[in-house]
């Protein structure tokens, strides 16, 4: 299985994910026109991961500004992270904000309520 | 967008299964029941998505508002700060410019025998105001401009506005004055500098006198298209060397002649001395007889 990169653009965020080490990290702004173009192959990446492999994932998000599709799509990522929680898979959630970007902040709250993952809220300056 | 290409294809999927479920129901109660409990979880599922997409979507709008509120704020103050003159706190020239064609318009568009509808232009000069630089060093210089603009702003109406207009000169624009506000306040300046002891550090104070000039737009009020703003501006500042000529400490204020020229425009090139000699203008002066003024 190959590593998956994404160029951090405009209106998408960088993503990249080593299936080597199982480590995830999504990083801008996201607010593509059409969210499922973009986020299409991170789940299909994320989904042949699961299937294939019983290593841990440490996903890490930084994300400054998402439109309301993208946040369909971050869900549609817990979901596939918490269907591969549910069979013994190891995931932990790093859920970055600047420091004073309360907004960003809370929508990791509101992300992390009622999710069966380890979620960590982590300040950056 | 095509609803297999939406973020929300799953969702359509499992809509479309209970669909199917629904035109041919199973016809044993138990499987019927496993699939309204699968449904079930589907539906709890999407509705807790849904909740938490709502709190998400309004805290990246309430982001969005506050960044566009910072932004209009960050703009009204370099607004200002592009508006104010740094050391006075003043308007500044951009102002005026900024300003002066809507209210030549808002003046024009009144009629002239309703009530006063008019700008006044005061053109206000420190005398010998590089003496005081070159004697006491420009940090001096600036605490007597600072001095003076608060001088001359507490002076004005508050519908006046003051602006520095470089240097030591300053213009100050009054809406709709009356015949007699324009040579009040210019006296009342002048007296008031003339009075003012200006501090400026070590217990030191020195005193200072003004010079003004003043005209009005329109100028002739039943033709207005004779001079325009700058035009009546300029006048205002010939009008304060002619007070400086003759003898400082003075104001000299531009009014229109006894228009006996009639048929005629008066000549575009200003020049203040030849329009008053051909009786374009008169002036009112504070040094009494305008036949004493020095040009």
């Amino acid at each position: 299985m190959q590593k998956l990169t994404l160029a951090r653009s405009v209106d998408t965020p960088e993503v990249a994910f080593d299936p080597e080490s199982g480590n995830f990290r999504l990083e801008g702004e996201s607010y593509p026109e059409n969210a499922l173009d973009f986020y299409g192959t991170v789940f299909e990446c994320l989904n042949q991961y699961i299937e294939r492999t019983q290593g841990p994932i440490e996903a890490h998000f930084k994300l400054s500004y998402f439109n309301s599709s993208s946040s369909k799509c971050l869900l549609d990522i817990f979901d596939i992270f918490e269907a591969y929680s549910s069979v013994n898979g190891k995931v932990c959630v790093h859920w970055h904000y600047q420091k004073d970007d309360e907004d960003i902040k809370e929508s990791g709250e509101d992300f992390a309520d009622d999710l069966s993952l380890e979620f960590k809220l982590i300040p950056f300056d | 967008m095509k609803p297999s290409e939406s973020v929300f294809q799953p969702e359509l999927e499992i809509l479309r299964l209970a669909e199917v479920i629904c035109e041919k129901p199973p016809e044993q109660f138990d499987d019927l029941h496993r699939e309204y409990l699968i449904l079930t979880r589907h539906y709890a599922k999407l509705l807790k998505n849904t909740i938490k997409l709502t709190a998400v979507g309004d805290g990246a709008q309430r982001k969005l508002v506050r960044a566009r509120n910072d932004l209009l704020q960050a703009k009204a103050r370099l607004e200002d700060a592009s508006f104010t003159d740094a050391l006075t706190g003043v308007r500044n020239r951009r102002f005026l410019l900024d300003f002066i064609d809507s209210e030549v318009k808002s003046v024009l568009s009144h009629d002239s025998e309703a009530g006063d509808h008019n700008l006044l232009f005061l053109m206000i000069d420190i005398d010998h105001f590089k003496q005081v630089n070159d004697t006491y060093g420009h940090p001096v210089g600036d605490l007597v401009l600072v001095q003076f603009s608060k001088l001359v702003s507490a002076a004005c109406r508050k519908s006046d506005t003051l602006v520095r207009w470089g240097g030591e000169e300053f213009l100050v624009v009054c809406r709709d004055s009356d015949d007699t506000y324009p040579a009040k306040l210019a006296e009342r300046l002048r007296s008031q500098v003339d009075n003012h002891e200006f501090t400026i550090g070590e217990g030191r104070i020195l005193r200072c006198s003004c010079s003004i000039g003043f005209a009005g737009f329109p100028f002739y009020p039943p033709f207005p298209g004779y001079f325009g703003w700058s035009q009546i501006i300029e006048m205002a500042d010939q009008a304060l060397y002619i007070a400086k000529k003759s003898g400082r400490n003075a104001w000299v204020g531009v009014q229109p002649g006894a228009l006996v020229h009639h048929g005629e425009t008066p000549p575009t090139d200003l020049h203040l001395a030849r329009l008053y000699r051909e009786k374009w203008v008169q002036f009112k002066t504070s040094l009494g007889d305008p036949a004493q003024l020095v040009f």
